[in-house]
């Protein structure tokens, strides 16, 4: 007699693992913050009676960071535009204006802006909000220069191919624009778009060092009464509330998104393609050998569907009805063949 | 050679494997049929203990390697596989790919492993491309190192996980030839195939599988041409039309 | 959109551009006179010397821990891999400067012999402990960019599990990740002028030293162009660093391992 249940013992000690792994995360964290606090319990009540005092400077990150972000993503996309242009001049301004600021540290950009404002400072602006300008202006430039790269890269991902085709078939330069490259590059923008702004969040945490009183600089003054793992623990707290939702959104979108092919990182290697299948992937829009390394990374678990095997002949004949080829493999009519790089 | 016994594999509450029995001798060729999710995969894979079974028992020329002491190492030099991804190193050239196992596994100097990587990629017809890395070698020439690299360590048997299901109509024959030169050589072979054609020229016996059973055996007459079971004859009938 | 040739030229025009403007900045802040140079000596000096020291210890620190919780990342145990993803998660959502305020600040006080050298260990700890972080994605990125296959293929051939790892699994991870590696150690350089602020006396910290005696002897146009030269400093080194990984990313080249983007 065949029993038909699997054997028990694997799945226990499956679940055990699970339960192990959060009981251990917790005593080591419980634990961590007990030695750090001078082998003293967590004052709770000293969180709850302080927490309101950090949400003003908590919301004065997010706003100068969600400001900054938007303004720096108008910058950014015109920089990056600019860097795509066939024009030397143009391209090459832009380019040296966008690497100058990645390749130089935020603190030392910041201190520069600090230096500038604190002399030329515009007319009836109160010390306050001349350093919170400073600071805006120092996280905008900042940020416009990365997301420059990030839609210089976003734009360039478009297959050459595709926008001479549709150049070929009338559309102007902005035409192919709007109708080509836009809608493919708004797909592979997105995600680093997004963790670019978890980045900005942290390097909010910099204005404090000129004096902005942001969530870190409120922490700052507020460890000087001497619970110190209390702050912290605060203000790590409302970092990762800020950051760990859109971190989130992040990952999920990178998966719903994966574009083979375009950058991001695939989760079986497909075979190099060349020749006929790169032009017949391009035209049907279709990438074999993604839907074939899907196949492979099932690996062990038993494929279900049609008999193997006939999967590839079914997608190869569907490949060839769709481009006017008889299924049988005689060629009828095949378009011109778009140049694209495999 | 090869034996299997009462073989039971579950993957989570999926039951892979439901009692699995078979023998192979020495220097037959065996062919596995059958649909796909007919756990004809893991069958491979627990005679070579890639896949632990859950119960039964491999025995390899007598000896049962399923067992606590046994190193799974040890049975893997003796049984050697061919994967239906090739799985070839991408990072080491064609005779790099064949001579890492017998530098590392088997001891053998750098001079003594590369004679014998180039003699054998020459018995597969790649003599040239010993230098060439993976990603510039076609799908046939790629599972042709596959099997060089499998044959050089002097298994006493291999074992073929559909061999030429991932490879291009034109490539198929060169890989089969291969495969049908090893067998005529005297190889033991466990081959999981769609192939009728090699499977009725080349087998000695031919094993249909179905739901993690064994449902026919016999030779390949016996049961591609004239089978007995309802099921093997519905398999049969879709995949020759 | 633009060919691979072009952007060659353009790298070239834009160098010449940027230096062009110091070059204008310079001359219209009188940047000859000898005063300028005696006081930024040794700011640019001894900036650069502690920053190269600071970035030579946290990347090496950085790039072990990162390989550690990376691969226990990798991990399909719950128990290993659980409490790394933790740890990544945390210190990827704080920013790195809150890090080295509470170990500069609050970690020291808790030995006996605290000083001021043990909090900057501390601060440059917390730093390495952030790259590590983003290093462990990187190299999760790259463990996993070796096709599972070619694991199997290895145990097959009779590689044990300490083999396979060495000649299948590391040779694939160490190529596909250089380039994002080298971005990292860009970011570590320039986050390390974040120890400026607790008082590491690298540029960052040198340049805020010297604004005042600048202002004193100069204008404030000293300032901006001392500045600027800083920001040269850092861009310089950040620039051969991410060449030289890119010369060891060519010497290990094999047609048909790409690398994983970041």
């Amino acid at each position: 007699m065949e029993s038909e249940t699997p054997p028990l013992r694997p799945r226990i000690e499956q679940i055990g693992e699970k339960v192990a792994a959060v009981l251990i995360i917790v005593l080591v964290i419980g634990g961590l913050l007990y030695l750090l606090n001078n082998s003293s319990p967590i004052d709770v009540a000293y969180i709850l009676r302080e927490l309101p005092s950090l949400l003003g400077p908590a919301s004065l990150t997010l706003l100068i960071t969600i400001g900054s972000y938007l303004v720096g993503m108008g910058i950014g996309f015109f920089l990056g535009w600019l860097r795509t242009l066939r024009f030397l001049p143009v391209r090459a301004l832009a380019t040296g204006w966008v690497e100058s600021i990645r390749g130089t540290p935020f603190l030392v950009q910041l201190y520069l802006l600090f230096a500038i404002f604190s002399f030329y400072s515009p007319g009836n602006l109160s010390s306050f909000d001349r350093l919170r300008l400073t600071g805006f202006l120092a996280m905008m430039i900042n940020t416009g220069a990365y997301q420059a790269e990030i839609f210089r890269a976003g734009l360039q991902s478009v297959p050459v191919g595709q926008v001479e085709a549709a150049k070929s078939v009338g559309l102007g330069y902005w035409g192919a624009m709007r109708t080509v490259i836009l809608p493919q590059a708004v797909r592979v923008v997105i995600p680093p778009l997004t963790n670019e702004f978890i980045l900005m969040l942290k390097a909010s945490a910099l204005l404090s060092v000129i004096g902005v009183h942001e969530l870190t600089d409120a922490a700052r003054v507020l460890s000087f009464g001497g619970k110190f793992v209390e702050v912290y623990v605060m203000v790590t707290i409302l970092y990762l509330l800020m950051t760990v939702p859109i971190a989130k959104v992040v990952a999920w979108l990178e998966r719903r998104y994966r574009i083979p092919g375009l950058g991001m990182q695939q989760e079986a290697r497909a075979r190099p393609i060349g020749g006929s299948r790169a032009i017949v992937q391009r035209l049907s829009g279709i990438d074999v050998s993604a839907f074939r390394a899907r196949a492979a990374n099932r690996g062990l678990e038993p494929s279900r569907g049609s008999p193997a095997g006939s999967w590839r002949g079914k997608s190869l004949t569907w490949l060839k009805t769709r481009l006017g080829m008889k299924a049988n493999g005689s060629a009828s009519q095949l378009p011109a063949p778009v140049k694209s790089n495999p | 050679m090869i034996r299997v016994e009462g073989l039971h594999k579950w993957f989570g509450s999926l039951h892979v494997l439901k009692g699995v029995s078979l023998s192979v001798e020495k220097g037959d060729v065996l062919v596995v049929v059958g649909p796909s999710g007919s756990g004809k995969s893991t069958l491979l894979r627990c005679i070579n203990l890639l896949v632990t079974p859950d119960k039964g028992s491999v025995f390899i020329e007598g000896v049962k390697v399923n067992a606590p002491k046994i190193r799974p190492e040890w049975v893997r030099q003796q049984v050697g596989m061919v994967f239906q991804q090739f799985n070839l190193f991408s990072h080491l050239t064609a005779l790099e790919n064949v001579t890492l196992g017998l530098r590392k596994v088997m001891g053998l100097s750098r001079e003594q492993a590369e004679k014998k990587g180039k003699e054998l990629l020459e018995r597969v017809g790649l003599g040239e491309k010993y230098d060439s890395y993976p990603a510039e070698l076609s799908g046939g020439q790629q599972q042709r190192v596959a099997i060089a690299r499998a044959v050089a360590m002097d298994p006493k048997a291999v074992l073929f996980d559909e061999p030429t299901s991932a490879l291009d109509p034109e490539y198929i024959k060169e890989v089969l030839d291969v495969i049908t030169q090893l067998a005529r050589d005297g190889m033991t072979m466990v081959v999981v195939s769609h192939e009728m054609g090699f499977a009725r020229n080349v087998a000695k016996r031919v094993v249909f599988m179905d739901d993690g059973r064994i449902i026919e055996e016999g030779t390949p007459e016996e049961v591609l041409v004239n089978p007995r079971q309802e099921r093997t004859k519905a398999f049969v009938a879709k995949v020759l039309e | 959109m633009t060919h691979p040739r072009l952007s060659r030229a353009t790298f070239a025009v834009s160098v010449v551009i940027v230096l062009l403007t110091i070059l204008a900045v310079a001359r219209a802040t009188k940047a000859l006179d000898p005063n300028l140079w005696q006081l930024l000596e040794l700011p640019l000096v001894d900036g650069a010397r502690n920053t190269i020291i600071l970035s030579l210890t946290i990347i090496p620190l950085g790039l072990g821990i990162g390989f550690t919780v990376g691969w226990a990342r990798f991990s399909r145990h719950p128990i290993i891999s659980w409490p790394a993803t933790l740890y990544v998660d945390f210190i990827r959502g704080v920013p790195p400067l809150v890090l080295i305020l509470f170990a500069f600040f609050w970690i020291p006080s808790l030995f006996a012999g605290a000083s001021f050298e043990s909090g900057l260990a501390f601060a440059a700890f917390a730093l390495a402990m952030h790259t590590g972080a983003y290093q462990a994605e990187i190299f999760r990125a790259g463990f996993q960019a070796v096709a599972r296959g070619q694991i199997e293929a290895g145990e097959a051939v009779g590689l044990s599990k300490g083999q396979v790892m060495a000649n299948v699994i590391l040779p694939q991870t160490f190529r596909v990740t250089l380039p994002a590696l080298g971005n990292e150690f860009a970011l570590v350089i320039k986050d390390s002028s974040l120890l400026s602020i607790v008082g590491a006396t690298d540029l960052a910290y040198w340049g805020k030293q010297s604004e005042l005696g600048l202002l004193r002897l100069g204008s404030i146009e000293w300032v901006m162009l001392a500045w600027l030269i800083i920001a040269l400093v850092y861009f310089v080194v950040t620039y051969m660093v991410t060449q030289a990984v890119g010369a060891v990313e060519q010497s290990y080249r094999v047609p048909g391992i790409g690398s994983v983007a970041f």
